[in-house]
């Protein structure tokens, strides 16, 4: 009963949100067959009739309609079609190959992140100005201001190279440790951002009005931020997360080519340079179904969080 | 018990040689009640938030203040909180903002009694109950179930008072606790504050612009302006005979004595402003189900003739529909049914629907004068707009000539013209939004809570600008106001609405002295009188107006009125004409609601 | 004229604060120097020299930040690649508030039916990650200077327009606009007059940090070796060519790679203090 409001508003989202999905698939589909050159034009000049033949074996002979058709049919049954590239493989098991590598890394890298970040966060805006609060907003805008390219290396160079504490590329090794240095390189520019989105919405919370009623009714610091400030200041966080989520599954293309590990990022672009059409195709309707997911997710805790949705 | 003691305290903020309060000095005894008198600006929530010791970490504090033996101000943070909600608790102006919308109202309650080591599990529960009843929330488990935003106005404040009362502290600090409510709704609380001190004999610290609440309320009053204290007194005494000029000048402007209308023969001319059975109506996402919406009448058809040289004014409470009714004579929301007559000539529903000459007739003065003024446009340019728009042909020097002419008209100088919005007080800035309003020479003004959030020496410089250029120009006025002490001063005739339904229309002397509608008396016994001689009036209204999502059966005010019988809540009345009003009462004939003088 | 003199104003209090004073000075400076380094060095960007590879930053012969693997002084490539970097980015970041300011406005101030499908194309574009695009672009039309402004900058109007179009939306109910309609004024000369100016400081902090993000895209399409073309550079292309060179001649890229932090750094730092200085709340505490 109370709830009414807040099932309204995500059935509302869930509405918007299967439109906004096919609409990208679309997008996708026709500017991917509209670029010039396939993945077989590169290639010394095949005979006419052999180009025939395997056009007709991808389909690329029917009408563009025709074509997304039997496409978007497949995907409803979870069915991405062949690599035009890497012949013997479906691009649905290139992904699921790559997808659990990508998504174990940014899964670690999210969690340190939140942790680090949201603690961090905290302690800046209730001590804000002091010491403690310059240094973390300092390093907080370097971390956002120095680009992963330029951190992974630089990891690489001290921890692995100089120091050879751990291992530099993940061939190298089968044991955790090759997880540690592209797991940090994630988090820190991650930690950066939680961290600064953190500060800035607890100060403001931490102003308002209500937080004043409850330092007049003798409440104590900690009382405050678990009772009345964490809440709303965590809400800015969640929008944020959403998109975050959907980026760091998906996987980092810096990261992975610098530590040369199979992931969905490598893939990627590896399939986009080589004109993989398919495979590009896939790993973007993931991607962009990953993301209307997860923000559809956040709109709808989002509306279970705040008591004025969830009534409305 | 303890006394608390201010002495010479100081507050002033870096970047600024102004003292925000100056060498103030004060106390307030065991059980007692003391009045904080100021316009805004003049330290008064300042000096509550010292006490409180809530003050921003940069203001500069010295002096003292002492409760009991202990000194506050350079107390350590633990000792504070000792002190707060226990000894002194504290009611905020806007409890809308003041309680955490995140929190269900028990639950805020709750932590209090948890923080202070008073109650915890059941036995608070039972504490926060009962605390919320005595504030008088109807069904305190309910209340205390929901969020902030479920209550209105009246309820959020009235949980705010039982937070501040929970602790049973010595002294409650009330900042403006009713200036946000309802007038009908801010004698009941104020009724109810007076009840629970009797209880708990608790002190109280009023803070207030209304020497009306404070004559009803206080044993003594402090009246400071800009941070310093210029007069102390018992309150009777004060009332009596204010010894600064400052004192006599709040005074004056809250008995409202002076009149500024113009007189007016009536029914003389045509009227430049007919509305002719309009309603306005929004739609409202239906409560009960998960879809739909369903269609709220915000204004129920009325018929209303304004003419030259008049002032209607137009009274009413919170969702009573009086903005939404100008709103609709202006063209910014669409009407749903009526017409409307200008000059003689039918207006269309929306502004897009009029031509531009069509609008220059009718113009209109915010609540807010700094929001209604570009913040990015010098005052020049915010004058000369209409010009430009209205004549765009006409030659610099004759638009620079009107320009000045309107300016002196409004009382502004010259100089002000190269300033932007924020270089202006809240009186220049209202000024300058009559001036851009009266540079087209419109027929009609109408004036929405225009002076509601001005302080009461600049409201009657405005009112009186009002009623000159009225002489002047046979304008004339509607003017939207929640406060009566104003309407009596500008208006020839008076509306009053209440949930969309127009209760009564009379001369405002008819009305003022002979009400015939039971909620016209009630409203009138809501505002506090400035005479500490009076009892404070009991009006006879219960509990706070209905939703508009789902009206009462019969007549809209039935389950508040003192006099309702069994047809009042079967039948709507008809809006009739009785002696020298219209109103809208099954019992106008009967009732004698005069009010004695 | 209401522009300006808002604008005067935000400056007076600028350069009251400390923050945006020297970061505004350092990024000055590196532009300055980034501009008459070329001019004073004796080298030139593109001389190769193959018995000076991967020397030492030094004075002598104006070595400053010494050469990289293929004997080109890095000193003249940095200038280079600053300019370049610097170039692309604002460049970009103009076409994104260009593109973003406009749309948000119409889509705010339109609002109903209008507004809904505007916003709704910007989520669906927002769906699509951004390195489709730009790969897709370059499939089209090869590499390009050009195509690395439109591909920046068509990425990062989406922000502008949905935080426009938020301001909009507010500043659209706000009563000045009222009064402005009441008076007859028209609408698009509404948006021109009353709307844009109240949208400046907004924007002028967003294209703030809107430039440091160009510069980062920049810099990892170098890295995808999708950026500038040999033999001109950027900054992003010298970071990656100097991890190749890492491990026997670190200054090939850390000298490229702080200037990079610095920048971005500065820019951050500017669009931190202008936001503070425009939107004062919470600022008592």
């Amino acid at each position: 009963m109370q709830q009414r409001g807040a099932i309204r508003f995500a059935l509302t989202r869930l509405l918007c949100a299967i439109p906004t999905l096919f609409f990208v698939i679309l997008i996708a589909f026709l500017m991917m067959h509209a670029a010039p050159g396939g993945p077989f034009d590169d290639e010394r000049a095949l005979p006419p009739d052999a180009a025939a033949n395997i056009e007709r074996a991808y389909h690329l002979d029917e009408p563009l309609l025709t074509q997304f058709g039997r496409y978007f049919g497949g995907l409803l049954r979870g069915d991405l079609g062949p690599s035009f590239r890497y012949a013997d493989y479906t691009v649905a098991e290139l992904i699921g190959g790559a997808l659990p590598v990508s998504a174990l890394l940014g899964a670690m890298s999210l969690v340190i992140a939140l942790a680090a970040g949201v603690a961090a966060g905290v302690l800046a805006a209730l001590k804000r100005n002091s010491i403690a609060d310059r240094l973390i907003t300092g390093f907080a805008l370097t971390g956002i201001s120095i680009p992963v390219f330029i951190v992974a290396p630089l990891l690489v160079l001290v921890f692995a190279v100089r120091l050879g504490w751990l291992p530099a590329s993940w061939a190298s090794t089968d044991s955790g440790a090759r997880l540690l240095l592209p797991v940090i390189a994630l988090s820190l520019p991650q930690i950066a951002y939680i961290m600064r989105l953190t500060r800035g919405s607890m100060i403001e919370v931490l102003a308002s009005d209500f937080v004043r009623t409850a330092r007049a009714q003798g409440l104590d610091t900690w009382s405050i931020v678990r009772h009345h400030a964490l809440k709303p200041a965590m809400l800015p966080l969640l929008s944020y997360m959403g998109p975050a989520i959907a980026a760091v599954l998906a996987g980092s293309v810096v990261v992975e080519q610098v530590f040369g590990i199979p992931g969905l990022g490598q893939l990627f672009v590896r399939g986009a340079l080589n004109r993989d059409y398919t495979l590009v195709l896939g790993i973007v309707i993931l991607y962009a179904s990953l993301v209307i997911f997860l923000n559809l997710l956040v709109d709808i805790l989002y509306g279970f969080l705040d008591p004025r949705i969830r009534h409305r | 018990m303890r006394r608390l003691e201010v002495r010479e305290l100081t507050i002033g903020y870096p970047g600024s040689e102004a003292r925000v309060v100056d060498r103030l000095s004060f106390s307030v005894d065991p059980g007692e009640s003391v009045g904080l008198v100021g316009e805004s600006g003049s330290g008064k929530t300042q000096t509550a938030l010292a006490i409180m010791g809530l003050l921003p970490p940069r203001a500069r504090v010295t002096g003292s203040v002492r409760f009991g033996n202990q000194e506050l101000l350079r107390a350590e943070p633990a000792a504070l909180r000792q002190i707060r909600a226990r000894r002194i608790a504290m009611v905020f102006q806007d409890p809308r903002a003041a309680l955490n919308p995140y929190l269900r109202v028990g639950e805020q309650l709750g932590h209090i009694l948890k923080q202070h080591g008073l109650a915890t599990g059941a036995a608070a529960a039972e504490r926060v109950l009962h605390m919320l009843e005595k504030s008088g929330l109807p069904d305190p488990l309910r209340q205390a179930r929901a969020y902030p935003h479920q209550l209105s106005g009246g309820m959020r404040q009235r949980a705010m008072i039982a937070s501040a009362l929970l602790a049973e502290p010595e002294l409650l600090i009330a900042d403006e606790p009713t200036t946000a409510i309802d007038a009908t709704v801010q004698a009941q609380i104020l009724g109810m504050l007076r009840q629970l001190r009797r209880e708990t004999g608790s002190a109280l610290l009023l803070i207030t612009h209304d020497l009306g609440i404070i004559a009803g309320n206080c044993d003594r009053l402090l009246v400071v302006d800009g941070g310093r204290l210029i007069e102390a007194g018992r309150t009777a005494e004060v009332f009596a005979a204010p010894a600064a000029r400052r004192t006599r000048d709040l005074l004056d402007a809250a008995r409202g004595e002076q009149s500024f209308a113009p007189d007016m023969k009536p029914d003389e001319r045509k009227p430049v402003l007919e509305i002719e059975e309009m309603s306005v109506a929004y739609s409202e996402r239906r409560g009960d189900r998960l879809w739909g919406r369903q269609e709220v009448v915000a204004v129920q058809p009325v018929t209303l003739r304004v003419r030259p040289g008049e002032t209607l004014a137009i009274v009413g409470e919170s969702g009573s529909g009086k903005t939404s009714l100008v709103r609709a004579v202006l063209g910014l929301i669409p009407r749903r049914t009526g017409t409307l007559g200008f000059l003689g000539k039918p207006l269309g529903p929306r502004l897009s629907d009029r031509q531009r000459a069509e609008r220059r007739g009718l113009q209109l003065v915010f609540q807010d004068p700094l929001g209604s003024l570009d913040p990015a446009m010098r005052i020049r340019q915010t004058i000369e707009e209409p010009l430009r728009v209205h004549r765009p042909r006409q030659p610099a020097a004759d638009r620079a000539r009107d320009v000045h002419r309107i300016l002196e008209r409004v009382g502004l100088d010259a100089e002000l013209l190269e300033r932007l919005p924020h270089q202006l007080s809240g009186g220049q800035a209202q000024r300058v939004a009559i001036a851009r309003a009266l540079v087209l020479k419109p027929e009609v003004l109408i004036c929405d809570e225009a002076v509601a959030s001005l302080d009461s020496s600049i409201r009657q410089g405005i009112l009186q600008l009002l009623a000159e250029e009225q002489r002047r120009s046979g304008l004339a006025i509607v003017f939207i106001s929640h406060d009566l002490k104003v309407v009596r001063q500008l208006s020839h005739r008076v509306l009053v609405l209440y949930m969309g339904h127009a209760f009564e229309l009379a001369d405002a002397e008819a009305l003022f002295g002979e009400p015939r509608h039971p909620y016209t008396r009630a409203l009138i016994d809501s505002t506090p009188i400035p005479d500490p001689t009076v009892a404070p009036a009991e009006p006879a209204v219960r509990g706070e107006p209905s939703s508009m999502l789902n009206p009462p059966k019969g007549c809209v005010f039935h389950p508040r009125c003192a006099y309702a019988i069994a047809r009042c809540a079967e039948e709507i009345p008809a809006f009739e004409r009785v002696e020298r009003s219209r109103v809208a009462c099954h019992r106008a004939v009967e009732l004698d609601l005069r009010v004695e003088s | 004229m209401s522009a300006t003199s808002a604008l005067g104003a935000l400056g007076r209090r600028l350069a009251g604060s400390r923050v945006v004073v020297v970061s505004a000075s350092i990024l000055f400076a590196i532009a300055l120097i980034a501009l008459l380094g070329p001019l004073v060095s004796p080298h030139s960007y593109q001389a190769t020299s193959l018995d000076e590879r991967l020397a030492a930053p030094a004075l002598a012969d104006m070595r400053l930040f010494g050469t990289d693997d293929l004997g080109r002084d890095l000193f003249v490539r940095t200038t280079m690649g600053v300019q370049v970097s610097l170039l692309v980015a604002v460049v970009s970041s103009l076409v994104s508030l260009v593109i973003g300011v406009i749309y948000g406005a119409i889509a705010g101030y339109a609002g109903g039916r209008t507004d809904a499908v505007m916003m709704r194309i910007v989520d669906t574009l927002y769906a699509l990650p951004f390195i489709f695009f730009v790969i897709l672009l370059m499939v089209y039309f090869g590499r390009n200077f050009l195509l690395i402004f439109v591909a920046i900058g068509a990425i990062h109007w989406l922000d502008m327009a949905r935080i426009v179009r938020g301001q909009t939306l507010s500043l659209k109910e706000r009563e000045f606009v009222e009064a402005a309609r009441l008076i007859g004024v028209r609408p698009m000369t509404i948006i021109l007059r009353h709307i844009t100016p109240n949208l400046l400081g907004v924007v002028v902090v967003y294209v703030t940090l809107t430039v440091p993000q160009a510069m980062l895209v920049e810099s990892f399409l170098s890295f995808l070796g999708l950026g500038v073309q040999e033999p001109q550079t950027s900054l992003g292309s010298l970071v990656n060519g100097g991890v190749r060179q890492m491990e026997q001649a670190p200054w090939v890229l850390l000298i490229p790679a702080t200037i990079l932090a610095v920048i971005l750094l500065c820019f951050n730092f500017l669009g931190d203090g202008l936001r503070d200085l425009l939107d004062p709340r919470g600022a008592d505490r």
